[in-house]
């Protein structure tokens, strides 16, 4: 087996050791929450009981995804089919202790009353909401540590806030001002830097479990398919 | 000198970190945040042009060439600007002296050649076009020929360069007098 660019990748940790599958879980669950709840119809009362129950028992006792082969697909799809089959078991166990006499007479186990949305509004959209917010939060706390404000400061200025709440872009000019610089061309020059702390981060979350460059690529190909239809 | 820690302490007051946030992000803002590192920079605004191209003009000529073109030559430069009388310390003298040597006008125009794809000080490539147009021109004035330029190709350059609206006055006139 050849080594992997990304050592550390998640798809790497799922094989040594269960704490860092716990926190991908953590940082994406508002995505599997979005599916159970639109794909899946799982009524809000039962998500967090699902959730759990999904990772406990297949994560956990089952070691499910510490089994699995990263080249057999996506780690979104897999861990979706993993979900999936948990939810029809989940709901199957729920008929079975409905039917049985004197147990679970009362359970609701019906399908939320909620329209199914497009993939891509729910678990899609959610996964890379978490993405991105991992991603930005990370630049940002590097720059801090860095103490490099100023880096960070151009990159909201000129790419972040326009994309967020469509304001217009402000011009070097007005940047080297604020930020007391010599040159405009300072303030583009620290941009070209923000570009590429940022793309490097972008690429660090993604691994964390899409697995090697060649996945990564791939992820966020996936993900820009996904959403280009909404641009 | 700029204080670094100032700054910092000031950009963190002044960003909100709570508004840098994707968790209401649509699928198009998705689709542009994923796209950032591919897509190229935002154009310059007039503002941005007008006021790098005065820097341009009036930084320290031989530091600005040298560490665009290579380290190597600012010996070289520094004995060719101190031997002109006056002695040229930016662009803007040169463009307005009579004699520069043209060793010097050579390097000027390399510089402004590289200067648009320089890996980590690139230039804004119409600003570059306007200095490298210029040198050519403040070539021509005192009968060298630094370019394989046509003629018609520097007078068509020429116009281009006078419609520019950031064009700063003194290249104005360098520009007009062709």
């Amino acid at each position: 087996m050849s080594a992997s660019p990304f050592p550390s990748t998640e798809w790497n940790q799922v094989v040594r050791g269960r704490d860092a599958l716990a926190g991908l879980f953590l940082r994406y669950q508002k995505a599997l929450r979005a599916y159970l709840l639109h794909k899946q119809r799982v009524p809000v009362s039962d998500i967090d009981d699902v959730l759990q129950g999904f990772v406990t028992s297949q994560m956990w006792e089952k070691d499910l995804l510490a089994k699995a082969d990263p080249s057999r697909g996506k780690f979104r799809n897999l861990l979706l089919t993993a979900l999936d089959r948990y939810v029809s078991n989940w709901i199957r166990h729920q008929y079975a202790e409905k039917r049985s006499p004197g147990a679970g007479a009362k359970l609701d186990v019906h399908r939320a009353d909620v329209a199914a949305e497009p993939v891509k509004d729910g678990f899609d959209l959610e996964w890379a909401r978490t993405v991105l917010n991992q991603t930005v939060t990370r630049l940002r706390e590097s720059c801090e540590k860095a103490g490099r404000l100023d880096i960070w400061r151009v990159f909201e200025a000129r790419l972040l806030r326009p994309i967020l709440d469509q304001t217009p872009v402000p011009g070097y000019a007005e940047l080297r001002r604020e930020l007391r610089l010599e040159s405009p061309a300072q303030a583009a020059n620290l941009l070209t830097t923000a570009k590429r702390s940022y793309e490097r981060i972008l690429r660090n979350v993604i691994a964390e479990y899409a697995g090697n460059e060649e996945s990564i690529d791939g992820e966020i190909d996936d993900l820009l398919n996904l959403f280009a239809g909404g641009a | 000198m700029i204080c670094l820690g100032k700054v910092n302490r000031e950009v963190a007051m002044q960003s909100s970190p709570a508004s840098n946030d994707f968790s209401e992000a649509g699928p198009d803002e998705i689709f542009k945040a994923l796209r950032l590192p591919a897509s190229p920079d935002s154009e310059w605004s007039e503002s941005d042009l007008r006021e790098m191209l005065q820097h341009a003009l009036d930084a320290p000529l031989v530091s600005q060439v040298a560490q665009t073109i290579d380290e190597a030559v600012r010996p070289a430069l520094e004995k060719l600007t101190q031997q002109t009388t006056p002695a040229i310390q930016c662009l803007r003298d040169l463009f307005k002296h009579p004699q520069v040597p043209r060793d010097l006008l050579a390097v000027v125009k390399d510089f402004a050649k590289v200067s648009a794809d320089h890996p980590t000080r690139p230039l804004p490539r119409d600003l570059t076009r306007v200095l490298y147009y210029a040198v050519i021109v403040a070539a021509k004035q005192q009968g060298e020929d630094i370019s394989s330029l046509s003629e018609t190709s520097l007078r068509k350059s020429t116009r281009w360069a006078l419609e520019q609206p950031w064009l700063d006055a003194d290249l104005k006139e360098l520009f007009e007098k062709r």
